[in-house]
């Protein structure tokens, strides 16, 4: 399943519907995602994805494109 | 001297969420406690429950905050919502720093939190949702409902078994009286039937079971459990009149005291019961032959219904014979924390349709509980108890100003 996809569905799971992602859509300001929020976002996508997300390495000011982006490259290293 | 009255009701109960099914179905007698089909409950002593099918209100509130939630604040911020309806206040022309909450709950959310102690004990601290933090505690619905009107005024939560809506709803008229604030939501949530909730009202032993919930029979045997929510707005009187809103009731009086005692028991004899009825009536200037109705807790208990029977009848005296009684509890379940609030809904709508059913009771404990049927409100004004655990008491007089 491409990217994309699965963090669609990640999201999905927090309550946030795949039309409200819009690549330029920043966490905090664009979808509202608070603290506790978070947690829960960071901790499924790393279930997701099996990867250890360094602190502040996704954080309130990404966008969606750039958790795409970082998770793209993330899942790519052996 | 300020005035508290209740302008807005709302309810999420097993007999409904809106006041027409509630009080409509009330009124016929229906029962709606049922085997509890949520989980299997059958090796319990208890299995019995008043349910709610529907904690309500998908359109208003999202996935994304009820997924947060437990239960009991779900219904809490329906029963908040159709208060807020009922009430016809303008929200968002109002100075919200007014505008408060006093909340009641006895057990707080383990729907919610029985999963995460599963998955905690199973498979470790990252499996826990993070949102166990903010789901299980009793003051949960105070904040979900604060935080998603925006309600910034005077506000606490009330734990106090059976009694802790019934308080609650006292204090949000002492907030509005002493002028703390215009506006107080008061009421209270219960949502106890999950299998480590229910568990525990049942060692406490003062569940039926024989799914049968009887007050003041002579084969009484306990209370059932029930769920739902309750929610009034208290305002101020001289605002409620200025902006022409229904008046279901005055908030007259109320009294609350403690047997100290026993963990569990109440004191037999009524006095600590007596006193807070005395006191209410007192505050309220009302004299036994102003009441028009009582709403007794009725928890069904071989000691509570001897300690509120003979309150009454200390109270009451000869004139306790022409009293009606009438307790939702019989046919909803005993919601502990919400019940208080949710007896005292009924209450606002007994008096706004003029009419109430009154307990049947089969082998009389005592001989003024009453019949059965449904009769005509000769006074109104309504006195309404709650005894919590131990000995936990609580009267409050509301009625027609």
């Amino acid at each position: 399943m491409p990217v994309e996809e699965r963090i669609e569905r990640v999201f999905g799971e927090i309550g946030i519907d795949k039309r409200e992602l819009r690549p330029d859509s920043s966490l905090k300001a664009g979808l509202g995602v608070d603290s506790t929020e978070m947690v829960e976002l960071l901790v499924a996508l790393e279930k997701e994805f099996s990867v250890k997300i360094p602190d502040g390495a996704i954080n309130g000011g990404t966008t969606v494109r750039e958790i795409i982006e970082y998770l793209s490259n993330a899942a790519a290293k052996p | 001297m300020r005035r508290a009255v209740i302008t807005g009701v709302g309810v999420v109960s097993p007999a409904g969420n809106t006041q027409e099914e509630f009080f409509g179905r009330l009124l016929s007698g229906e029962s709606f406690i049922g085997e509890i089909d949520r989980f299997d409950a059958s090796r319990y002593p208890s299995h019995h429950a008043g349910l709610v099918s529907d904690p309500g209100r998908e359109e208003i509130f999202s996935k994304r905050l009820i997924k947060k939630l437990d239960r009991f604040s779900h219904m809490a911020l329906s029963a908040s919502d159709a208060a807020f309806k009922d009430s016809a206040i303008d929200l968002e022309a109002e100075n919200k720093e007014n505008i408060g909450i006093a909340f009641g709950n006895a057990l707080g959310g383990w729907s919610f939190a029985e999963e995460e102690l599963r998955d905690l004990w199973t498979h470790g601290i990252r499996e826990v949702s993070p949102y166990q933090a903010t789901a299980w505690f009793p003051a949960a619905p105070q904040g979900q409902v604060s935080i998603f009107y925006g309600l910034k005024g005077f506000s606490k939560t009330i734990i106090s078994d059976i009694a802790s809506s019934h308080m609650a709803i006292a204090y949000a008229a002492r907030a509005v009286m002493m002028g703390r604030a215009d506006v107080m939501l008061a009421g209270g949530a219960e949502a106890p039937v999950s299998p480590y909730a229910l568990l525990c009202c049942n060692t406490s032993g003062e569940l039926s079971r024989t799914g049968r919930y009887r007050p003041f029979c002579k084969g009484r045997n306990g209370y059932i459990i029930g769920e739902g929510a309750a929610v009034l707005v208290v305002e101020e009187m001289g605002r409620a009149v200025a902006r022409g809103a229904r008046i279901y009731a005055e908030i007259k009086g109320f009294g609350h005291t403690s047997d100290g005692m026993h963990p569990i028991i109440p004191d037999t004899s009524g006095e600590g019961m007596g006193r807070a009825m005395t006191m209410a009536m007192r505050e309220a200037n009302i004299a036994a032959s102003g009441i028009g109705m009582a709403i007794p807790s009725a928890n069904a208990g071989k000691y509570a219904d001897l300690s509120e029977g003979r309150a009454f009848l200390k109270i009451f005296g000869s004139g306790v014979n022409e009293l009606p009684f009438y307790s939702p509890k019989p046919q909803i379940g005993n919601s502990l924390g919400a019940s208080g609030a949710l007896d005292t809904a009924f209450a606002c709508m007994a008096l706004n349709n003029g009419e109430t059913p009154c307990l049947n009771v089969d082998e009389p404990e005592f001989d003024f509980f009453g019949g059965g049927g449904k009769i005509k409100l000769a006074k109104d004004n309504i006195i309404i108890n709650s005894i919590g655990r131990g000995g936990v008491n609580a009267c409050l007089v509301i009625g027609k100003s």
